[in-house]
């Protein structure tokens, strides 16, 4: 939350907010996102819009989870979809990892939005226009957001509606958890009890020397800061590129980070 | 760490508990309670220290020594947040030897005689200034906090942060014109959206040069672009500056 997004918002945003939070409470908290919850997005949002739950396997050039008010489904025309596009937001959640609520307009240019095959046979046959989007999650070639779609005829997403959804972050996280949560409670007991722990979590050593990393420190600087050897610095680094599959030392900080925060 | 069932059961149940409690204060006392019957503990706080000035922002029970707190400590975890940003659930024993635990003056002065000793800590945020955390805190006969304890606190994390984004909301709900409390994505704020695209490509791993491709300028406009960006976060090279955006923009 940037302080510019405090002062665009007023009073009556912080209140719908709130009231949504309070509704939310109330629907299907063992998923995350159910048609009911995602179909009630809209209330945040000014306009007639389609919000709808998306999860893109990048690297497999399909979206195999998508859910909006009418229930949970496969769009039928994924393959369409992904020979024309992806559109302009998913390109560019991939190429940057940057999660931050943004419109279609923020990311390219609408004349050349207009003349993309992706608008011209894809979204515009839906009659679909513009698009606001929230990153959840970029990691690995999986992309998760929550993304708006509105009429070409209606007024682009409003600073406001973006800042709106900035602020509802935290929030969707905590409903993330605790579906996780009752998905480990509804498990088969003997199974669910003993699910390991994500195998890629960092050793708290492995933890410890990112954030130096993070610090700006070198190899030999951790090293004395530790009371280890550069080479051990170094064999603990190679482990954490590994786990977090990424290749440089500000890949890996930023990764770590983005690992603690979720 | 493998959590059982039974462990999940009681998570569920204190969160059930949350629920009901008041949105405005993201830690009331009746939170602070349950937390101590989901991971047991003699004393439990949600604290807030000034680390430059050296000095408490959230109120002491009246029999802590504050005095004394600063001219020992700080503790040696508030030390380990500082120094490494880390904020994950960690217990005293798994950031100093316990031998030079038990000879460090902050244990023997201030600990020690009181009869506490073992601690286990959620880190909530740090900057070089500030650090804010849940301390639970165990006395010298008891067992150490468990590697359970810690997953047990870890799962907490996103709801307790839910908690104080609804918190600042109801406040900012009566009074809009107050700012958030939470300071660290006030930096990036001054970030200009070029600054922050560059800082996107260095996430990447991109090099200078790659970026300068990418964005059609010159590698020495990224340079200039990547000298305002550690400026303005106070930091000094691109891993620092990749994860302190990324720290922002997570809040």
């Amino acid at each position: 939350m940037s302080r510019g997004a405090a002062s665009r918002l007023g009073a009556h945003d912080f209140r719908a907010l709130l009231d949504f939070l309070a509704d939310a409470r109330e629907l299907d908290p063992e998923t995350a996102y159910s048609p009911s919850f995602v179909g009630h997005l809209d209330v945040l949002v000014e306009g007639d819009v389609h919000p709808l739950y998306r999860e893109n396997d990048i690297a497999g050039r399909r979206t195999p989870v998508m859910v909006d008010a009418d229930g949970s489904h496969r769009d039928d025309d994924d393959e369409l979809y992904w020979t024309v596009g992806p559109c302009d937001i998913t390109q560019y959640r991939s190429a940057t990892g940057d999660l931050t609520s943004v419109r279609l307009t923020d990311v390219v240019s609408w004349r050349r939005y207009r003349e993309s095959p992706v608008y011209r046979d894809y979204f515009a046959p839906g009659g679909i226009g513009y698009m606001l989007d929230l990153g959840l999650n970029t990691l690995a070639g999986w992309q998760r957001t929550i993304l708006f779609c509105k009429g070409r005829e209606e007024k682009d997403f409003s600073e406001r509606d973006r800042d709106v959804l900035e602020i509802l972050r935290p929030h969707l996280q905590a409903r993330e958890a605790r579906a996780d949560l009752y998905r480990r409670l509804s498990a088969d007991p003997a199974a669910g009890a003993g699910r390991p722990d994500d195998d890629s979590a960092l050793t708290l050593r492995e933890r410890e020397i990112v954030y130096l990393v993070g610090q700006g420190k070198t190899n030999a600087e951790i090293a004395v800061d530790l009371r280890i050897t550069p080479a051990t610095v170094k064999k603990h680094l190679e482990h954490v590129y590994e786990k977090l599959g990424v290749s440089g030392r500000a890949a890996a900080a930023s990764a770590a980070q983005a690992k603690s925060v979720d | 760490m493998r959590l059982t069932r039974p462990d999940y059961e009681a998570v569920w149940e204190f969160l059930l508990e949350v629920d009901d409690m008041v949105p405005e204060e993201p830690y009331p006392a009746d939170l602070m309670v349950g937390l101590q019957s989901l991971v047991a503990s003699e004393g439990v706080a949600y604290q807030e220290l000034d680390i430059a000035s050296r000095r408490f922002l959230t109120p002491l029970d009246p029999d802590d020594d504050e005095e004394l707190y600063w001219t020992v400590g700080p503790c040696p975890i508030t030390d380990y947040r500082v120094r490494t940003g880390d904020l994950s659930a960690i217990r005293m024993s798994d950031v100093v030897g316990r031998l030079r635990y038990r000879e460090s003056p902050f244990y023997r002065e201030y600990f020690q005689p009181v009869g506490l000793d073992h601690v286990l800590d959620l880190g909530l945020s740090t900057d070089r200034q500030r650090y804010r955390s849940i301390v639970l805190i165990r006395g010298r006969d008891d067992a150490d906090f468990s590697e359970r304890d810690r997953a047990v606190l870890e799962l907490l994390r996103p709801h307790l942060r839910a908690r104080e984004a609804r918190a600042d909301l109801e406040r900012r709900a009566r009074n809009p014109d107050r700012s958030p409390e939470s300071g660290a994505g006030e930096t990036k704020s001054s970030l200009t959206a070029r600054e922050r695209e560059i800082l996107r490509l260095v996430r990447e791993g991109k090099t200078n040069t790659e970026i300068a491709g990418e964005l059609w300028v010159s590698p020495s406009t990224v340079k200039k672009h990547l000298e305002n960006v550690y400026d303005k976060l106070g930091v000094a090279s691109r891993a620092a500056a990749a994860m302190a955006a990324q720290a922002g923009s997570a809040r």
